[in-house]
């Protein structure tokens, strides 16, 4: 399928240079909107559904949403269109064309004699079954041969949850103590909401669940399931922010209980060979427990970004 | 290639006309409330017939059935995100008069 990946690969070039010459806010916000759903695509097409699944719940879905909030404001203003410069184009070029000679000298797409799929990917792909028992690569790297790395990622997504936080919160008013969500007048809306919220919480817990068979995990279901709280805020007052605060501090502490259990039990951080007997059925309950965390800090970090900063736009208009 | 390898093929391609279609109507269609309905019909019937094409080329039972109830959600919330837009619309422009 390398002519459809091409194809689709134009598209996303000529969709970007689009974009970087628009003026009106909510045509860019859904431009951008489509071109996260065009890489989506070219994930698929490059065989990577969980990037392909992560991509279009975060960037075509949740990154639209808070930007269409944000579009209500700069809607006002107007975007200027910059003339276009001689000596700027000039760099650009030159430092495009630098790239792609230098681009000439990486190997082909796909293929397998280079170095990358030499020595460690083959140990991952030949000694996965063996070591760990579960069928998708993608989860056995994730959570159990690179789980520390996992760790870094959670903390990363809670500790931008309290930059924005610590960023909007300058009135001297505490933003956690407010609740938020606006209501909607609308019988429909409110009804189909009520009907779906249990389709799609059965979703997000079975992607949930069969991160390490297909692809999925924490950071999808997370994701998924933020975006009931989003949908029922619209109708119902939400929770106070500070509980999703510490919800995501709690899934985080079970990841490391997860790391911390075998120290105490004289095997090293992240070692799951203490919660059972038998190899496999220990690393799948360690896998289990730190999706379970994963999920539980992504979903109330989205949950809060997505109150935090429209909260604070509706504030300031 | 058996006959529900065919029927399933011939459904992605019914399917894919209609989506055309409704492309066909976004683009030339004036107003935005005439466009709403040209893209709802891609969301209630392009779609699903698609996604029911997939579901008969399926290897097996239960990937026919998750498909199925994918194509459940899509009945459900096409329609409502058709409705959101038109109400939202209609009271904008209640409100600019």
């Amino acid at each position: 399928m390398d002519w459809l990946l091409v194809i689709f690969g134009l598209l996303l070039l000529i969709l970007n240079i689009h974009i970087s010459r628009t003026t009106n806010v909510i045509p860019l916000i859904l431009y951008m909107s489509a071109s996260s759903i065009i890489i989506t695509i070219c994930y698929l097409l490059m065989d990577a559904p969980d990037v392909a699944m992560t991509e279009a719940a975060l960037g075509a879905c949740l990154s639209t949403t808070i930007l269409l909030c944000c579009g209500e404001i700069l809607k006002k203003e107007n975007l200027t269109k910059h003339k276009l410069s001689f000596i700027s184009l000039i760099g650009c070029i030159t430092l495009g064309a630098l790239m792609l000679y230098a681009g000439i000298d990486l190997p082909s797409y796909g293929d397998t004699q280079t170095p990358l799929h030499q020595h460690i990917n083959k140990h991952f792909i030949e000694h996965t079954q063996n070591d760990i028992g579960i069928t998708s690569f993608v989860a056995a790297i994730l959570a159990s041969y690179r789980g520390y790395d996992t760790l870094g990622e959670t903390t990363v997504i809670i500790t931008a949850l309290f930059c924005v936080f610590c960023i909007i919160n300058t009135n001297n008013q505490d933003i956690t103590d407010h609740k938020v969500g606006t209501k909607t007048n609308s019988v429909i809306l409110s009804k189909i909401t009520y009907f779906i919220t249990l389709y799609i919480v059965i979703l997000g817990l079975y992607i949930q669940i069969n991160g390490e068979a297909s692809p999925g995990g924490g950071f999808q279901s997370g994701t998924i399931l933020a975006s009931i709280i989003i949908a029922r805020s619209f109708f119902k007052e939400a929770i106070d922010i500070k509980y999703f605060f510490y919800l995501s501090i709690f899934g985080l502490l079970i990841y490391i209980c997860a790391g911390i259990l075998p120290v105490l039990g004289g095997f090293t951080f992240l070692d799951y060979t203490i919660f059972s007997a038998h190899h496999h059925t220990a690393q799948k309950i360690g896998i289990f427990i730190i999706e379970l965390g994963i999920g539980i800090s992504i979903f109330s970090s989205m949950s809060a970004l997505y109150f935090l900063l429209t909260n604070f736009i509706r504030k300031i208009t | 290639m058996h006959l529900i390898d065919i029927i399933g093929y011939t459904i992605i391609t019914i399917g894919s006309f209609f989506i055309l279609t409704s492309i066909l109507g976004l683009i030339r269609l004036p107003d935005f409330f005439t466009k709403i309905h040209a893209s709802s019909i891609a969301d209630s019937l392009g779609i699903p017939l698609c996604l029911l094409g997939l579901a008969l080329l399926q290897h097996s039972l239960i990937n026919s059935a998750k498909i199925l109830g994918i194509i459940v959600l899509f009945f459900v919330l096409g329609p409502t995100s058709s409705h959101a837009l038109a109400k939202t619309a209609w009271i904008k422009r209640n409100k600019r008069q």
